[in-house]
């Protein structure tokens, strides 16, 4: 097939792909309508204060996988939800931002700064337009991205990388990872080495299960599931609940803004904002495609990129940004949005995933049989069909799909959401843990795993609480398998040279960047701490 | 954070030395490198060893990391509230657990059929006990807990949630499996 | 030979309708756990979740599959140890758990501690190259080897392994042995170059009829479907195979009317090639091939045997 067909028949497999159900005589694409379902959930999850995204994905997943089964007719309706909640949720984390000052997740605080500013002078509407725009724009121009360059990312490492750079290039991203997360290279590489350490009892090739302590339990190794729900929802829960206990003298009464004046968006002020929209998409692509720099920054870079514009060309007696300049929304929802497709690019082209939304994809595609993130997806094979690309253009394809659904009924959508930012937060969470529990009993039916959830989430409390981000650990536990054999390939393939990491300069300069990004980090850790 | 980053780089470079020294050498299956089949590769304790070597040096970046001399507290009172909260959910895990059986031995001592909890699972009512227990005790006592007070009301909507996640989740899936019934 | 192995399967089919009489009012107690010692997803999973489902709508039982993966299946039969024996336990796996994985001892367990049921099907393990390389028989792979660097050559099991190093040892070539994950694992390895060569059991097929891949040598105690002039392994001195079975084994002292019912309802599914699991096993591995009682018992006795002496083999 040529790479123009191949595109044709990923959009097939979407469309014409088994039907959902007939509407007038018409057959609805059963992928189609579960992008749809996902986004919706995703906008409702993402302004829930106290949910995001990733949890959803996470409790999704395991029920999704038992419906549809492991084969590989499952993975596009599976991955369509997914990719639909993923994208609903960066927009709906906009909406208690906005109207009550309480960002639905991390990354939607900064549009607080100029969204609730906005409401409190009644345009309450008009920054859930401007929020809507820059966030669908930023993301569309993202998968956009996402669409050029992973295929040539596929191909330069499957054309330069043997088993040894491949090695360096796992060690370079968890350093990474470990560097730049959380702003402590030093908790990072803990928070690494726990994951690591997790992922490795059980395992081995010798007959015995390793640090296994003798054990039966521990024999089989922690699941993938448990690990990871356990430290990021479960962990979660826990800390929000004492954060509630913090609270709980404060008084929660809010006060009601009424809107008024006009909230349309006029031409001009579209005008005015897109250049800020066209700077902030692309610091969050950019930011995107590296492995584990999160939507946060983006955010945060998108909106002192934006400050730093708008002081040169404020209009007169326009408000500042921080003061309600529709500007400052634009910025960091155009930033904190584009973050989601080109984070992909690492996911598809390497299998390596760059932050939490990410690791579910390739939980999802590691269920599912018939496709394997990495370098052999993009062969653009003639002779026989190369299904796994077929795949990858229809997963682009649902891609778009759920653009077109933010881009249409997302803004309805934030709009409707407004009634979940008054789902009380007491009731809530411990829901939210019942579902988890089920969600991993029904991927691994058995107590044990349940305990190791709870255990798991704990360690997940503990790290929150001393400020050591659990993501490094989460992309830790799911590469560490990898590492370890791509290491051991190396090592064999090579015939035994115990050197194989410095065999060749890519692999050097890989392990060479490891080491920079650590030390880097570190410098910059000392020189902030001594001027605070 | 000054003194909490001291106790965290100490903790993770004492742990990292139990791993290195005792846990990975007496618990592997095979050494760092191992010999098979006239070709050397690399053995079981490699990666493992690995990993505590990291967990080493971030515990000692820690503790050279630039430290600020404002000590934040870290206070009892919220683990102790968090422990609170484990001991809810641990304990609702354990109803969802023995429930089921449990109650199946007072019936059977009431002279009900004696039969297993086993060959009962997939059966009403018998198969939604544990998790239907389990699962009230876990939100309405983590709600109740958090509140600081019981109302009937938690209770309501602890029972409503379960319920529906009953209907949500058994009702159409017909291979999933509620807790505990998958561990039979 | 197609037709031969059809005829074998008829000849078996009717071997078990011998002893069905003994089968017959045998129904499960309670709902059932089929163990599957493969990870979710993949052909192998596929095949037992397909059996499962059929075994649902023609019996009625109630059967809830369940992954136990890990260790070639050696984690799944460790499951058995302890599980009820009333038939209402029992798993799919491969043969090579019980042969050359209780082997050495380590496991603690030999296959006494299990109950074979019945066979699936017979893996069709080939040693694979990619034809780009241009080696036609197992004669240009060797001259390759020969000429220069030692070549890297995959290998999904330790017992694959160990007979791969034997191949290599006859020949009088050296050889990079590398572990891979599974058959996929193995095939993009090939594809991408990381790799020169490696046994495959089933998953080249859609490769090899495409010419993208060259079978060079046939893994099993038969010819290979798709290459029938490909050696054998006693051909090039090794005398060992590959025989591989995809298999159902219960815990130990399982209930005898189980064990006889369960093979029969599950060799009727297999060898249909009406239903999925009948016509998934036909497009990957050439048919079902459902042995069992007696001659699968002599099948695990002398594979575990000769498990043992390969193992002794490898490590001179």
């Amino acid at each position: 097939m040529q790479p123009l067909e191949y595109i044709l028949a990923g959009m097939q497999a979407v469309i014409f792909g088994p039907a959902a159900f007939e509407l007038l005589g018409v057959p609805i694409p059963l992928t189609l309508v579960m992008v749809f379902a996902g986004v919706v959930t995703g906008i409702l999850v993402g302004a829930t204060p106290g949910l995001a995204g990733p949890m959803a994905m996470a409790i999704s997943l395991p029920i999704l996988i038992s419906f549809f089964g492991y084969n590989v007719e499952a993975l596009l309706p599976v991955l369509g939800f997914l990719i639909g909640i993923m994208k609903g949720a960066t927009l709906g984390g906009a909406v208690p931002a906005i109207l009550f000052n309480t960002p639905g997740t991390p990354d939607a605080y900064m549009t607080t700064l100029d969204g609730y500013p906005l409401t409190q002078r009644g345009q309450s509407r008009k920054a859930l337009k401007v929020a809507h725009l820059s966030s669908v724009s930023g993301d569309t121009f993202s998968d956009i991205a996402l669409f050029v360059c992973a295929p040539f990312v596929a191909l330069m490492v499957e054309r330069h990388l043997d088993f040894p750079e491949k090695t360096a290039l796992l060690i370079l991203s968890l350093s990474f990872i470990a560097a730049v997360i959380g702003g402590s290279p030093g908790k990072g590489l803990i928070s690494v080495a726990l994951g690591l350490i997790a992922v490795f009892i059980g395992g081995g090739e010798d007959f015995y299960p390793r640090l296994s302590l003798g054990t039966d339990a521990l024999a089989g190794g922690f699941s993938i599931m448990t690990a990871i729900l356990g430290v990021l929802i479960v962990g979660a829960v826990l800390k929000e609940y004492e954060d509630l206990w913090h609270r709980s003298n404060l008084s929660g009464a809010r006060e009601r803004i009424v809107d008024h004046g006009d909230q349309r968006l006029t031409r001009a002020e579209v005008l005015r904002i897109a250049p800020y929209i066209g700077q902030s998409s692309l610091v969050g692509t950019i930011i995107g495609a590296l492995p584990g720099i999160g939507t946060t920054l983006a955010a945060a870079l998108g909106y002192q990129l934006g400050r730093a514009r708008y002081v040169r060309r404020r209009p007169e007696g326009a408000p500042a940004f921080g003061e309600g300049a529709i500007e400052g929304v634009a910025a960091t929802e155009a930033a904190n949005s584009s973050v989601s497709g080109s984070n992909l690019i690492p996911v598809l082209g390497l299998g390596i995933p760059g932050n939490a939304a990410a690791v579910f994809i390739i939980l999802a595609t590691d269920s599912i049989g018939g496709f394997t993130p990495g370098p052999s997806v993009f062969r653009f094979s003639e002779s026989v069909v190369n299904t796994e690309l077929v795949l990858v253009f229809g997963l682009f394809t649902a891609m778009l799909f759920a653009n077109l659904v933010n881009w249409t009924f997302g803004g309805a959508f934030m709009r409707a959401a407004t009634v979940m930012v008054r789902v009380p937060k007491r009731t809530l969470l411990p829901v939210v843990l019942l579902l988890t529990f089920t969600a991993v009993y029904a991927q691994e039916p058995s107590m044990e795993s349940l305990w190791f959830t709870l255990g798991f989430g704990i360690l997940g409390y503990l790290m929150r609480k001393v400020d050591m981000s659990p993501l490094p650990f989460v992309i830790a536990f799911v590469l560490g398998g990898s590492l370890e054999n791509s290491a051991r390939q190396a090592f064999s393939a090579t015939g035994g040279d115990p050197y194989f990491l410095f065999s060749s300069w890519i692999s050097i300069i890989f392990l060479a960047g490891s080491v920079v990004t650590v030390v880097l980090a570190l410098r910059q850790k000392r020189t902030n701490s001594t001027r605070a | 954070m000054y003194r909490l980053n001291i106790y965290i780089g100490s903790g993770a470079v004492l742990f990292a030395l139990v791993g290195l020294f005792l846990w990975v050498p007496q618990d592997t299956g095979t050494g760092l490198v191992v010999q098979v089949r006239r070709q050397v590769t690399i053995g079981d304790a490699f990666a493992p060893t690995i990993a505590f070597s990291l967990m080493a040096i971030g515990g000692a970046l820690l503790l050279i990391e630039q430290r600020q001399h404002t000590s934040i507290k870290v206070p009892l009172a919220p683990f102790l509230h968090t422990a609170a909260l484990v001991a809810v959910i641990a304990f609702g895990l354990l109803l969802m657990r023995h429930a089921g059986p449990g109650l199946l031995f007072v019936a059977e001592g009431f002279g009900g059929t004696d039969t297993e909890y086993r060959l009962l699972r997939e059966t009403f009512p018998w198969k939604y006990i544990g998790y239907f227990l389990g699962g009230v005790t876990m939100i309405g006592g983590m709600a109740s807990l958090s509140a600081g007070r019981l109302q009937a009301r938690t209770a309501l909507i602890a029972v409503a949630v379960t319920m529906g996640l009953i209907a949500l989740v058994d009702v159409p899936f017909d291979d999933l499996l509620l807790p505990p019934n998958g561990d039979y | 030979m197609k037709k031969f192995l059809a005829f074998g399967a008829i000849a078996l089919g009717y071997s078990i309708a011998a002893t069905a009489s003994l089968a017959e009012d045998w129904t499960p107690p309670g709902p059932i756990t089929m163990h599957i010692a493969f990870p979710p997803g993949g052909g192998s999973d596929s095949q037992a979740r397909l059996i499962a489902e059929e075994l649902e709508t023609r019996y009625g039982w109630t059967i809830t599959p369940q992954n136990t993966p890990g260790k070639a299946g050696l984690i799944m039969a460790k499951e058995m140890q302890g599980a009820p024996a009333d038939g209402t336990v029992f798993g799919i796996g491969i043969s090579e758990a019980l042969d050359y994985g209780m082997a050495d001892g380590t496991a603690d367990m030999t296959p006494d501690d299990v109950t074979p049921i019945v066979t699936t099907t017979l893996a069709e393990v080939a040693f694979v190259v990619p034809a780009s390389k241009g080696w036609k028989t197992f004669d240009d792979f060797v001259a390759a080897a020969k000429a220069g660097a030692p070549l890297r050559v995959g290998a999904i099991t330790p017992k694959i392994a160990d007979v791969t190093y034997l191949m290599g040892k006859e020949a009088g070539i050296d050889m990079n042995i590398t572990m891979v994950k599974g058959g996929r694992g193995m095939l993009n390895a090939l594809y991408a170059g990381d790799l020169d060569a490696g046994f495959v059991a089933g998953a080249h097929s859609k490769g090899v009829k495409a010419g993208e891949l060259v079978e060079l040598v046939s893994g099993m105690s038969r010819k290979l479907s798709l290459t029938p002039d490909a050696p054998l392994l006693g051909d090039l001195g090794v005398p060992y195979n590959l025989d591989i079975y995809f298999m159902y084994f219960g815990p130990k002292g399982m209930d005898g009317a189980a064990q006889a019912t369960l093979a029969q309802s599950i060799s009727e599914i297999v060898l249909d090639e009406s239903t999925k699991a009948g016509a998934l096993l036909k497009a990957n591995f050439g048919g079902g091939e459902a042995i069992s009682g007696e001659e699968l018992q002599a099948f695990i006795d002398s594979s575990f045997a000769s498990a043992k002496e390969l193992m002794q083999a490898a490590s001179e």
